[in-house]
């Protein structure tokens, strides 16, 4: 679920906002954000000076997450309220809290970040894999295509689900010449 | 975990592949040291199943457990410590999601994930 920022309207706060959330609303004195992710932003990227970058986490508001000062700046992130019990050796464990430390991060947020971060890659591939699929059943007898994607000169690079959609929009090729489609 | 098992090379390179690293060997016996799980089959050591199963009774496992299921040996540690991790609704779908598409259980997943990236990390594999 993605949460709220509510942020007082601030160019500065803007410009490093608008990177990481999507703005969703706006009022009179602020913005809102909506965010998915664990964000750590230090004070520097703010170019704000101690005083205002205090005032400024006052007034941060979030809503289904939470904000959180660390040591040189605002973390803000999801509320986390489902928890996952994995049993490890002592080895195991070793192994982690060392990487863990290095890193300058608790065990479990290490952890977290190592594995979401595979699974995000997992996920992406298998959305690739599926969209290759989908293009290849569309495109696969085309003139135009290269085993990858649309080679159509005409056509500016597409690659996966925008050539899967891409193609049929743009390339007539296969149906004016071809009469696939 | 120290593993105790008849002299196979076979099992032995197999062993070396999760980083286990033999302490002793003598004539008959290896002793191999390492701290992954691991899964072998008699096919992988080309073992009928009844000297499969004479070579399984004969592996002795140190901190750790042995198992055999029919044409497979599993030795893994004993998981002694507790690691509780807490997750966004939207890192448990997508966990799950993940999970389904491999067909195995969440922790399962969380903790081959894990370990992988550890033994990575470490160019342990």
């Amino acid at each position: 679920m993605p949460y709220l920022v509510k942020a007082p309207k601030d160019e500065r706060v803007n410009l490093v906002f608008s990177h990481a959330f999507k703005k969703v609303g706006e009022g009179e004195k602020y913005f809102v954000y909506e965010g998915r992710i664990d964000v750590e932003f230090p004070q520097a990227m703010f170019g704000l000076s101690g005083d205002e970058f205090r005032k400024l986490c006052r007034s941060i508001r979030v809503e289904g997450g939470f904000k959180k000062r660390t040591e040189d700046g605002v973390r803000i992130a999801p509320l986390r309220k489902k928890v996952l019990t994995v049993r490890l050796s002592e080895d195991e464990y070793r192994l982690l809290v060392e990487d863990a430390r290095e890193v300058g991060l608790e065990p479990s947020r290490w952890a977290r970040n190592l594995v979401m971060s595979l699974v995000e890659q997992y996920l992406a591939l298998e959305l690739k894999k599926k969209a290759m699929q989908e293009i290849r059943e569309v495109c696969g007898g085309c003139k135009y295509w290269t085993g990858e994607g649309c080679g159509n000169p005409t056509i500016p690079k597409l690659y996966l689900r925008e050539v899967y959609s891409g193609h049929r929009k743009e390339c007539q090729y296969k149906v004016e010449r071809v009469g696939v489609m | 975990m120290k593993v105790t098992a008849p002299k196979n090379e076979t099992f032995e390179k197999l062993m070396s592949r999760v980083a286990y690293k033999p302490l002793k060997e003598d004539d008959s016996l290896t002793v191999l040291d390492g701290m992954f799980s691991v899964e072998v089959s008699s096919e992988d050591l080309k073992m009928h199943a009844r000297e499969f199963k004479r070579f399984c009774d004969a592996v002795i496992v140190e901190g750790g457990k042995k198992v055999r299921k029919g044409t497979l040996l599993i030795i893994e540690p004993l998981r002694t410590r507790q690691l509780k991790i807490r997750l966004s609704d939207e890192e448990y779908e997508k966990l799950k999601r993940c999970a389904k598409m491999r067909m195995c259980s969440i922790s399962f997943l969380f903790r081959g994930s894990l370990l992988s990236a550890i033994a990575k990390r470490r160019e342990l594999w």
